[in-house]
């Protein structure tokens, strides 16, 4: 926003003086040529400044930043601007013919006004005092260059100081947006945190919350309150920060198990890749069923090649598992002589 | 029928107490406990069938040392030890160790696994299953598909059974199944007197061809 803003600027300040340079100070020179003290210094003034105002402009729509070219240029229009000045014949320096006066305070402009405001005021104020103590020093007419100068100045300094009001504006503005955006941000930081909690909530209500709600009720059943608080301790578990949430979710599901008593190993076999958090409640979902109505013991294991996630469990039969057979996580199931064995697979599709 | 005779070698009392309790219940004879493998040197210990040896004897090295040079004297020596990475697996089992069991697998593993010493038969505990299956060293024994998906599943459920079921075989075929990647792993890396009888055993009794090696 303040860079668009400078760049409109000196955009701005660039097609004046290209305007001053060519619809104003050249008909005056060719018109003029012959007059002069020295036509050879007016052209060379000219050309100095051609080449200022092409240098900058070039730089410009390239987007270049000038770095000491800025000073060299700023010295070549003081060079240019003398030469201008002392071109003339000393009698006709408040005449039309001196046609670099009105122009030089422009280059100030066009090569300052991004970088200092001051120093852009500075180089006006001493094109103007350089001009008088000349204009004095040569025996013209003083009240008629303190007229030019007004006139002069009535266009330059607006412009400047319409610059520096542009460019609070756009600081401002920037500011503005700034502190909106970061509203914006927390507004939605607050959103996704509420969502978290109402899917955490959510998550619970339809089975944990009935469950409370009968605690006084009918005489409890311990299996769907084991596989409750199983739920509970593994949701809790998926916000903690772990290299593999996957083992740690299951390991809550272990250790509500081996609270009531249960020997429960688990183990894992190979390297697996780690599932995004719905999928981990799915192929956590029937070893936590089983874990948390296990009798003595169970063994839990997570079995991974580079593409696939197994959870597998094996305990003494407990509850009806669910077999899964269509989606992203399948879910088998054998029995054999009171034991249960439950496999949940993941196969890592290209898409994730 | 001989009874199976063993020489514990563990530092810690409980688990020596523990196999010769699960031992009597199944006629093997414990013939000789230490803390140090001179035991299973000199005396009763030096003429037992099976060596249980601890391979963290004094807690902080694996001794690799001492099971080289009981298995280099021809010894059968089942590694029964509180480590279960697969590295130490491997090792063990490319020195010529007969079996690896962790503490964690109890009788249930550790009987069979003598007897199966005692005669020279393979025998692979479910840890032991699990580093074949994902042994990933460039010079490893090559495993088929099938015999990695036995290994795996075996690992999981420590149920034969159900693995037969599970992957519609019998437990007859599994076991060859996972026979076969043991005799595989005898037949790789460092020669050893016991690598060499147990795949000159499986051969002789069909488990394995010898253009399969």
């Amino acid at each position: 926003m303040v860079e668009t803003t400078g760049r409109g600027i000196r955009l701005a300040a660039l097609l004046i003086t290209v305007a001053s340079l060519g619809g104003f100070a050249l008909p005056l020179l060719i018109a003029n040529l012959a007059t002069y003290r020295s036509p050879d210094q007016e052209l060379v003034a000219f050309g100095l400044l051609t080449a200022v105002t092409l240098i900058t402009g070039t730089a410009l729509a390239r987007n270049i930043e000038l770095k000491t070219t800025r000073w060299l240029l700023l010295a070549a229009t003081v060079v240019a601007s003398v030469l201008a000045v002392t071109g003339v014949h000393t009698e006709q320096v408040m005449s039309e013919s001196e046609w670099s006066y009105g122009l030089i305070g422009w280059f100030g402009l066009l090569l300052l006004l991004d970088k200092s405001t001051r120093g852009t005021f500075v180089f006006l104020g001493a094109h103007v005092a350089l001009s008088l103590t000349y204009v004095a020093a040569t025996g013209n007419d003083v009240a008629g260059f303190v007229v030019v100068t007004t006139v002069v100045l009535g266009y330059q300094v607006p412009f400047v100081v319409a610059t520096m009001i542009l460019r609070k504006l756009a600081a401002d503005v920037a500011a503005s947006a700034a502190r909106d955006e970061q509203v914006r941000t927390t507004e939605a930081i607050a959103d996704q945190l509420h969502a978290d909690r109402k899917a955490r909530y959510a998550a619970l209500a339809h089975t944990a919350v009935p469950l409370l709600e009968n605690l006084g009720k009918e005489p409890p059943e311990k299996a769907k309150y084991a596989v409750e608080a199983a739920r509970m301790r593994r949701l809790f578990a998926e916000h903690d920060d772990v290299p593999d949430p996957l083992v740690h979710e299951l390991r809550a599901c272990v250790e509500l198990a081996e609270r009531r008593g249960v020997v429960v190993s688990l183990d894992t076999c190979g390297d697996h890749p780690i599932p995004p958090v719905e999928i981990r409640r799915a192929l956590t979902n029937e070893a936590m069923r089983v874990l948390a109505t296990a009798e003595d013991s169970a063994r839990v294991t997570v079995l991974g090649t580079p593409d696939t996630v197994t959870v597998s469990v094996v305990a003494r039969k407990s509850v009806p598992v669910q077999r899964i057979e269509e989606g992203p996580v399948t879910v088998t199931c054998i029995e054999d002589g009171g034991r249960i064995w439950v496999e949940a697979v993941w196969r890592r599709q290209e898409s994730w | 029928m001989a009874p199976t005779r063993i020489v514990v070698i563990d530092d810690h009392p409980a688990i020596v107490a523990g196999v010769e309790a699960w031992c009597a219940k199944a006629g093997v004879e414990v013939v000789e406990v230490g803390a140090t493998p001179a035991v299973a040197w000199t005396g009763p210990g030096g003429a037992a069938d099976v060596i249980v040896f601890d391979l963290m004897l004094d807690g902080q090295v694996p001794a690799f040392g001492d099971l080289r040079r009981l298995v280099d004297a021809g010894r059968q020596v089942i590694v029964y030890t509180m480590r279960d990475d697969r590295d130490s697996v491997l090792t063990c089992l490319d020195i010529g160790a007969f079996a690896y069991l962790t503490k964690a697998e109890g009788p249930d593993h550790l009987i069979p696994a003598i007897h199966a010493a005692h005669h020279n038969l393979p025998c692979t505990p479910p840890t032991m299953a699990r580093a074949l299956s994902t042994d990933s060293r460039a010079d490893r024994a090559q495993l088929t598909p099938r015999e990695v998906d036995v290994l795996v599943s075996w690992f999981a459920c420590e149920s034969k059974e159900m693995v037969a079921r599970k992957l519609g075989l019998s437990v007859r075929t599994v076991n060859s199944y996972i026979d076969r990647a043991r005799i595989r792993y005898a037949n790789a890396g460092r020669p050893a007197p016991t690598k060499a009888a147990l795949v000159a055993r499986a051969v002789q009794d069909g488990l394995v061809r010898l253009e399969d090696l």
